[in-house]
């Protein structure tokens, strides 16, 4: 606990010190230490399994400063001091120098926020962390704010932060203990929609894929990696006891769960924002997470195991992958998929990188998307026993999202590093500089060890699924091995004879183009066009209609559907209605006074009554 | 004590009913002197009343009618009230917040009984002939003063409750009015700058 506490005070002191000695060294050294303290502190309360707990004296009404360092609460802070540690280092090369002051003292701001917010047990200390936290993350949304949409996807996420703090604030009102008992149903659904909001569950997701592409590429790392993951903390911790009706909670939760997860994945597949596919591929993984908690809620406690596990694997698959797209973007200094292309020959160890957290994400044996999602389909078979109907939808859903998280890592790394670059800037990338390239490296191989150690870590608890993964890990271990043993003898039989390099038969056209390569559109286009009437995938064609065409472009968009379709006319709704009131405000200063008078005259007659 | 409130009763009519900018500087100015008398009057000379009723006098009966007397110079504005409200109803209307704040002042409880029963009245007059001149008055410069009037009579309930509360507060309410006057003459300077006019009906064009 002392540990942890130190470690965020060090965070504090350490941003509030880059404010004054804008030095980046100053700012990792602090990260690494603040982050090791507490690295420190969470291993001891994880190898021992006890809480400990802490009161400081607080004034403030109905506040108290009541700290406990819970196993669940240092599952959820070992991982963010982890990441928070890769992405400093990563962040050392690749903010642009000199910059701004404030970023690293956000940077700073936010994890540490992060730490209080999972130790807080009390609702006020919790809210006034959650709003630090939520403030700080906004600073470094807009942190490039010289552009229109980065402002604009700031706003977005501060209405959304705030929708949410608004219904947790409820949520404390009605259950302050903050999962020392059971919930009602009440409580839990200001509780899912004030968390739900934070995780990206749909319909509350729209923020997310605004906000996490324009941040710069290691604060979205921690985003998407970290800072999400207090939205599932937050349901978790509120259902850590027993609720009422657990029953209904746990198939709200799978169905919002399954609907976030397609949700997430059909947008993600028709994204042509690189970042902005990551960011939706979030909401997808915080829909699964959802879906096992609700599957473990009707009595599949290995649900619960397999979503922390997937929460766990996803934070550092996404990490990497935001730290691999960075990398990507600092080179080619674009989002545009369709500006990519070619960039594995060119940049051979972000395109490793990002290789490993695309197979871990789309669910490739033997990293950590495929073994979560194996396990929830086991579980799912397990309940269709005596639930069928949960099991069906769990069935359906995980079976269904893999198969498209497939679809959409294929598309992101086959448009962005294989065939041929598209833009002048890709043609040009090459792979940046250690300090961005050692922490992708560590991610890449913490995910890897993470999926290896999974049967060991299920061995005590679950044997038999253990023992199932163990020797399915085995085997795909043994698959790796041996075509890495291929490739070896490859190049070493070829390390003596002449190879010669000649391009791709043409079909007899002299004159191949870039422009006649797959575009990510085109790669998926088949799927977007099965699932149009939920993408609603906008395509402008040029019209080929006199006998002699005029020049015509053509363009795609994808908009969200739900902020198209619901969040648009609602607050155009609220527009109208607001211009009502703007018949008072007619500029006569007179009456603005004489409406105080009036109102002063009606109080005190009101008095009198 | 209770010719002071008198004094000041028959001084708010004649702001109701007087035409001239000049003339209800003046009188405003009066107002002043007479509320730094009062509490002396109500509480005699002791250190902490000699020191609410000077520095009462002079901020309210020097420094505000003087800023006003500057400002009614740059502006160089005409004389004239100009009012939306003719004098005479005005005096009317007068005459009738009088009459309600003797009978609505009656019940409401106080920690200890005022110096004067006219006291709390007069009072509540004084701070509904400042908002009615606020509404009524097409001039800015009219509008200031109907503040400061308003100003006058919540410093005049103060002095009901003077031994009761902190000198802290009193002083504060001294500086907020000192401070809005000052925001009020730069305002003044700027309305008159803009639209070349004092007169607040202009201020409609800055409805978008």
């Amino acid at each position: 606990m002392n540990e942890v506490l130190t470690g965020l005070v060090i965070l504090v002191v350490g941003g509030l010190a880059t404010l004054f000695l804008n030095h980046r060294w100053v700012a990792l050294v602090t990260a690494a230490a603040g982050f090791l303290t507490i690295l420190q502190g969470c291993g001891l309360v994880l190898a021992l399994q006890t809480p400990q707990s802490l009161e400081l004296p607080w004034a403030v009404p109905g506040g108290s400063f009541s700290l406990v360092l819970d196993p669940l609460a240092a599952f959820f802070l070992a991982p963010a001091a982890l990441l928070g540690i890769l992405a400093s280092i990563y962040a050392v090369g690749y903010f642009p120098r000199p910059g701004r002051r404030s970023t690293w003292f956000f940077l700073h701001l936010m994890m540490a926020a992060l730490g209080l917010v999972l130790l807080a047990r009390n609702g006020v200390l919790f809210l006034v962390a959650w709003e630090v936290m939520a403030l700080a993350s906004f600073f470094l949304v807009t942190s490039e704010d010289e552009q229109r949409q980065v402002r604009q996807a700031g706003w977005i996420y501060l209405v959304a932060t705030h929708l949410g703090s608004f219904f947790l604030i409820a949520f404390f009102a009605i259950a302050p203990d903050f999962g020392q008992s059971g919930v009602g149903p009440v409580a839990f659904v200001l509780a899912l929609i004030g968390f739900g909001s934070k995780a990206g569950l749909v319909p509350l997701h729209i923020w997310l894929p605004e906000a996490h592409p324009v941040a710069p590429s290691p604060v979205s790392a921690l985003l998407s990696g970290v800072v999400i993951n207090t939205g599932i903390y937050g349901l978790m911790r509120v259902l850590s006891h027993p609720p009422e009706h657990a029953r209904a909670i746990g198939w709200t939760l799978l169905l919002v769960g399954a609907i976030t997860a397609l949700t997430g994945v059909l947008f993600a597949l028709a994204q042509r924002d690189l970042k902005g596919l990551l960011a939706y591929s979030s909401v997808e993984n915080m829909g699964l997470v959802c879906l096992g908690l609700g599957l473990g809620l009707l009595g599949q406690p290995l649900a619960t195991a397999a979503a922390m596990l997937h929460l766990l694997s996803h934070g550092l698959l996404k990490s990497l992958l935001f730290l691999a797209a960075g990398s990507v973007l600092h080179q080619t200094h674009t989002r545009d998929l369709e500006e990519m292309g070619g960039l594995l020959r060119r940049m051979p160890l972000t395109g490793l990188a990002f290789l490993v957290g695309a197979a871990g994400l789309a669910g490739l044996p033997p990293l950590g998307g495929f073994i979560t999602e194996l396990l929830l389909l086991l579980c799912a078979v397990q309940a269709m026993q005596h639930n069928l109907l949960a099991g069906l939808v769990t069935l359906l859903t995980v079976a269904l999202v893999a198969g498209l998280a497939l679809a959409a890592f294929t598309k992101a790394f086959g448009i962005a590093f294989l065939g041929e670059p598209r833009s002048q800037r890709a043609a040009r990338a090459h792979d940046p500089g250690p300090l961005m390239l050692t922490p992708m490296a560590l991610l890449a191989l913490g995910a890897l060890g993470l999926a290896a150690g999974t049967p060991w870590l299920l061995s005590r608890t679950y044997p038999e699924q253990s023992a199932v993964l163990a020797s399915l890990l085995s085997f795909t271990g043994l698959v790796v091995a041996l075509a890495a043993a291929l490739y070896a003898l490859r190049s070493q039989l070829l390390k003596t004879r002449p190879v010669g390099a000649a391009p791709t038969w043409g079909c007899g056209y002299l004159a191949p183009s870039t422009r006649m390569e797959y575009t990510g559109l085109s790669f998926s286009q088949p799927l977007t066009d099965l699932f149009a009437s939920v993408l609603h995938h906008r395509v402008h064609q040029p019209r080929m209609e006199p006998i002699f065409p005029a020049e015509e472009t053509f363009s795609d968009e994808t908009p969200d559907l739900f902020e198209d379709e619901v969040y648009r006319p609602m607050l155009e709704g609220l527009v109208r209605l607001s211009g009502l009131l703007r018949r008072l405000q007619h500029g006569r200063v007179q009456f603005y006074v004489l409406y105080v008078l009036v109102t002063l005259v009606g109080l005190l007659a009101w008095g009198q009554l | 004590m209770d010719t002071a409130l008198v004094l000041l009763i028959l001084s708010l009519f004649w702001l109701l009913g007087s035409s001239s900018i000049p003339s209800l500087i003046r009188v405003v100015g009066y107002q002043g002197v007479l509320l730094g008398v009062l509490p002396i009057l109500a509480y005699g000379f002791e250190r902490e009343v000699l020191l609410v009723g000077l520095s009462g006098l002079a901020v309210k009966g020097l420094i505000f009618p003087w800023l006003m007397q500057r400002a009614l110079r740059e502006a160089r504005v005409t004389r004239e009230v100009e009012p939306l409200v003719s004098y005479n109803l005005s005096l009317l209307l007068g005459v009738l917040v009088l009459g309600a704040s003797l009978v609505f002042t009656a019940e409401i409880p106080l920690p200890a009984a005022p110096p004067s029963h006219l006291l709390v009245p007069v009072a509540f007059t004084a701070v509904a002939v400042g908002l009615f001149l606020v509404v009524a008055r097409k001039k800015a410069l009219v509008q200031a003063l109907g503040y400061l009037v308003f100003e006058n009579g919540i410093y005049a309930f103060g002095l009901a409750v003077l031994p009761h509360a902190p000198l802290v507060i009193e002083a504060g309410i001294l500086l907020d009015a000192l401070v809005a006057v000052l925001v009020m003459g730069i305002t003044l300077f700027h309305i008159n700058r803009t639209f070349d006019s004092l007169s607040t009906e202009r201020l409609v064009q800055l409805k978008d």
